[in-house]
């Protein structure tokens, strides 16, 4: 074997070498999450009621765990919603976020049932609905259910502002007004 | 309107230029074709000009003779049974000798010693090729983008931007590609992940079909896709060349260089560097833009090569960095928007033109770097060895900005994937017609993801050992070769899958068989057979993904308990030529698949913070896939040739017993293509017309798609290409308008189907010289 055939295998020993060394596991889990979202309702009276939808291994894996909203009948709730992410200790805050990008966001509530009405009482820097506050009024004792859409780039102005954009959020709590 | 009409004026102008420019063609193109390991003539091999009508076979002695050939430079291609192809680049000024021995060695041509490196060996199985002008035409875009269109060969595109090749079928964990004869190991098994390279680099592409797992070890199951940068120690190679091309939707522009030189004076050392660039912006459809749908490419090459009568050095790295913007609508955040989507038709901001490329978007890059080292022993034997390593890097930015802004630059998910390879392979020298190959084949493979959840980090560890043998004798007008391989795969997860702590680790071994007979029926007229088997393991998404999939809206978890898929393939392909008359290739081909991998929806939607994701679970069946592929050109006279090109493929799921999910939908293709004989012309001008018919796609599945398959289309098409001389330099061009109508239609393979149109008419150029 000439000198050039010597210098090849050590060079193919080397590269193998190199390889079977190098590469541990670098997983860098920090990921932006909502792991959750929080609902306080305070009523005219004073009482503090918080619901939590929670799914805080994110997507997939366990499901998400979601409460009832139970409610008192023929009240009128004050509502500001927080958006967490719970995935990390101490838990992240992303609320603000929205808020400083609030005319890039809109949060929609779908309600499917009787006796409750609810209306977004914040706005965005151009004035229009943003959604992180509402009213909610009950009426009478019933069950259903409200979905919460949160929107980004949606188009404010659009007569159907659900249709465009996209979701960032989509989540449905069961309730209970009694 | 303006562009097609200036397109016909230049097209009007370039072919009375070529009638005008009758040439002193009397040269003459005369050798013998010998057997490099017995010495005896071939007779009856097929040797000609590629790209020009000009050719002939070999007599009984094995000599040929080509009278009144033009001046110029040319492709000469040997074939002998089978699909041997022996090819040089020849300049032919005076009259010439050229003896051609099919071997890897030293070829005496007109006193001077030059060298050629043996071709591909592609056996029984059908395959197609791509050189000179007609590789020429095809470059300047992606990989599949250049391959689409061959027979049985189409593309599974996201948006005009990705695409994946589809042969037979089969894309991703199913086909193969050998870059520069390394096993290219990138993020294959996504269908939004195109192959990490870049198709200036090629001088040569081949599509060989069928389940190869003997000769090219596991994943060859639909076919193996061939892409070689060339010898740097072919005729020719020395000297510099540079591709300029461009293309009118997209305003995509790419440039590519390269030079080969010497570096020791005794010419056994040569160095070559290649680049390439290419960009491209917003394409267009008939009657929007497609927002964000730019790349940029930024590829370049090294290597050098030695080579002494019994030795040869190779040694070559490559880098593919490639940034591609994923149209924003096709992004979907869940079900409901998906749906809203669909209900669009068209994107939700139409956009205007623009290079820019923002979220969401891929950023790629793939390093290669090949060593191989080859000796003949005294006794005649060849051995070789090659390394290969691989390092890849896949950067994936979702559509959603990051509410943190720091986040903003930081992909959403990272997949890194190292791969070390050695080969080494033993050709025996023949001996009263037999001919031993053996080689040992080792891989490793660590890959990780640091960002995202989509599929675990992973370890992998590859063994093949093959050997064939094949019988070829001269005279005779068969040969046959048969072959064996085992392989060994283990598989250790370094993170845990989704919901589990612990680390599964998985092995998998596989008996490949293959079988092959060539027949020459007639003097050029073969008849090829074989029987073969293929395999591959489950890859890691199939075994352990679990995320959502933002391209396609779906939640995909893996199967653990997924087993190796084995195909079992049988073809038959009729092949014949009468020089100057006519020329087809039928190919017939059945697989079956036993364990074919696929995704199966689940009832249960998968409930997340941003709404209901379709789940789709890995499962496995029998399979059945069946096609027929034809190629075929016939001369009407005056130089006006008629092609066809069609593709049929039925594939259904045995279990089920319903059609397997994007196949591909038959297609059929019809060009009428003006070839002046070469002897009157030096340009080789060749204007082209060709319509293209894609049925609709009635095969499907029930479940497991949001849309029927689109309607039948029919596109035209128009090329002209050609040679010339000009300030003292050979130039190669062709000009080309694709879908010249402007025609709306989508395709069942492009995963933007539900959002968007095909892009619309485009007319491209590439010029091409040497220095």
């Amino acid at each position: 074997m000439n000198t050039l055939s010597k210098y090849f295998l050590l060079f193919m020993a080397l590269t193998t070498l190199t390889f079977s060394a190098c590469h541990k596991d670098d997983h860098d889990d920090e990921e932006e999450l909502i792991t959750t979202v929080s609902l306080k309702f305070t009523s005219a009276a004073g009482a503090i009621l918080t619901y939590a939808w929670r799914d805080l291994d994110g997507e997939g894996g366990n499901a998400p765990v979601i409460p009832n909203i139970v409610l008192a009948a023929n009240t009128t709730y004050t509502v500001e919603m927080e958006l967490l992410n719970e995935s990390v200790n101490p838990a992240e805050d992303i609320t603000a976020e929205i808020r400083e990008e609030s005319n890039d966001h809109l949060f929609i509530y779908n309600v499917n049932t009787t006796g409750l009405s609810i209306v977004i009482t914040d706005k965005d820097g151009n004035n229009r609905d943003l959604g992180l506050k509402s009213t909610w009024n009950t009426g009478n004792p019933t069950n259903g259910n409200v979905n919460i859409v949160l929107k980004h780039n949606p188009d404010k102005a659009a007569s159907n502002p659900a249709a465009t954009g996209s979701t960032d959020i989509d989540i449905t709590f069961p309730v209970v007004i009694e | 309107m303006m562009r097609s009409i200036i397109f016909w004026t230049l097209f009007g102008v370039l072919s009375i230029y070529n009638f005008a420019q009758a040439q002193n063609c009397n040269l003459s193109l005369s050798g013998v074709v010998l057997d490099a390991h017995t010495g005896e003539p071939v007779p009856f091999a097929d040797v000609y000009l590629k790209g020009t009508s000009r050719g002939t076979a070999t007599d009984d002695q094995g000599k040929f003779h080509l009278q009144n050939v033009c001046p110029g430079t040319y492709n000469l291609v040997a074939s002998h049974i089978g699909c041997e192809h022996f090819m040089l680049d020849v300049s032919l000024d005076k009259d010439t000798i050229i003896d051609i021995m099919l071997e890897e060695h030293a070829y005496e041509i007109d006193h001077v010693m030059i060298h050629a490196e043996k071709p591909v060996y592609t056996g029984s199985a059908a395959q197609d090729q791509l050189s000179g002008s007609e590789l020429l035409s095809r470059q300047g875009q992606s990989l599949a983008q250049a391959l689409d269109g061959l027979p049985g060969v189409q593309m599974l595109q996201t948006g005009s931007g990705v695409a994946k090749p589809i042969i037979q079928g089969m894309h991703s964990n199913r086909i193969l590609i050998l870059n520069n004869g390394i096993r290219q190991e990138g993020q294959q098994w996504g269908a939004d992940h195109a192959p990490e390279i870049d198709p200036f680099i090629a001088r040569n592409i081949t599509v060989v079909k069928g389940a190869l797992g003997v000769r090219y070890g596991p994943d060859a199951i639909g076919g193996v896709i061939i892409v070689e940068p060339g010898s740097l120690f072919q005729q020719d190679a020395l000297g510099g060349e540079a591709i300029l091309s461009g293309a009118s939707n997209g305003r995509a522009i790419g440039l590519s260089a390269s030079y080969t030189g010497k570096i020791l004076k005794d010419d056994t050392w040569r160095y070559r560097l290649q680049g390439s660039l290419r960009r491209a912006g917003n394409a267009k459809t008939p009657d929007y833009y497609l927002e964000n749908t730019g790349l940029e490419e930024y590829n370049f090459s090294l290597s050098t090569s030695m080579r002494k009568e019994n030795r040869g050095l190779d040694i070559y790295y490559s880098l593919f960095n490639a940034k591609v913007g994923i149209m924003a609508a096709s992004h979907i955040h869940n079900i409901t928007d998906l749906k809203l989507a669909i209900e669009r038709g068209r994107p939700e901001e139409e956009g205007e033109f623009s290079y820019s490329i923002s979220r969401p978007m891929q950023r790629v890059q793939h390093h290669l770097l090949k060593a191989s080292y080859w000796w003949l022993s005294a006794d005649g034997h060849k051995w070789s060895f090659t390394s290969g390593t691989q390092y890849d890097d896949r950067n994936e930015f979702d559509a959603h900005r990051p509410y943190n802004e720091l986040l903003d630059n930081v992909p959403n998910l990272i997949l890194r994937m190292a791969t070390q390879s050695l080969d080494f392979v033993f050709e025996e020298k023949a001996k009263q017609g037999w001919t031993l190959n053996a080689g040992l084949q080792g891989m490793a493979q660590e890959a990780s993801t640091p960002r995202g959840r989509l599929i675990p980090a992973f370890s992998s560890r590859n063994a093949g050992l093959f050997l064939t043998e094949r019988w070829k004798k001269a005279g005779i007008p068969v040969d046959v070769e048969l072959g064996i391989r085992y392989d060994v795969r283990f598989v250790q997860l370094n993170t845990p899958p989704r919901g589990s702590d612990v680390f599964p680790s998985q092995q998998f071994g596989n008996l490949s068989w293959s079988a092959g007979l060539n027949y020459r029926i007639a003097s050029s007229t073969f008849l090829q057979f074989h029987l073969s088997n293929a395999w591959r393991a489950p890859n890691v998404n199939e075994s352990f993904a679990h995320g959502v999939h933002h391209g396609t809206a779906s939640y995909e978890i893996g199967n653990a308990e997924l087993q190796k898929e084995v195909a079992y393939n049988t073809a038959l392909i009729l092949k014949s030529a009468k020089a100057d008359t006519w020329q087809f290739q039928s190919e017939w081909y059945y697989y079956r698949i036993n364990n074919y991998i696929f995704s199966m929806p689940d009832t249960v939607p998968t409930l997340t913070i941003r709404g209901a994701f379709p789940t789709f679970r890995y499962d496995q069946a029998d399979a059945d896939l069946y096609g027929w592929n034809l190629s075929a050109q016939l001369h009407l006279g005056n130089g006006f040739w008629l092609k066809n090109s069609t593709s049929l493929l039925f594939a259904q799921n045995r279990e089920l017993n319903e059609p397997l999910i994007w196949i591909p939908a038959n297609r059929t293709e019809m060009e009428l293509l003006w070839k002046k004989h070469s002897d009157e012309s030096r340009h080789n001008i060749q204007p082209g017309i060709r319509v293209q018919y894609v049925a609709r796609q009635t095969r499907v599945p029930e479940a497991g798609d949001y849309l029927p398959p689109p309607d039948a289309y029919l596109l035209l098409h128009a090329r002209v290409s050609g040679e010339t001389s000009l300030f003292g330099r050979k130039w190669m061009w062709s000009l080309q308008a694709r879908n010249i109508l402007n025609t709306r239609y989508r395709d069942y393979l492009n995963r933007l189907r539900y959002f968007s149109d095909e892009t619309g008419r485009n007319i491209q150029f590439h010029i091409k010289t040497f220095f």
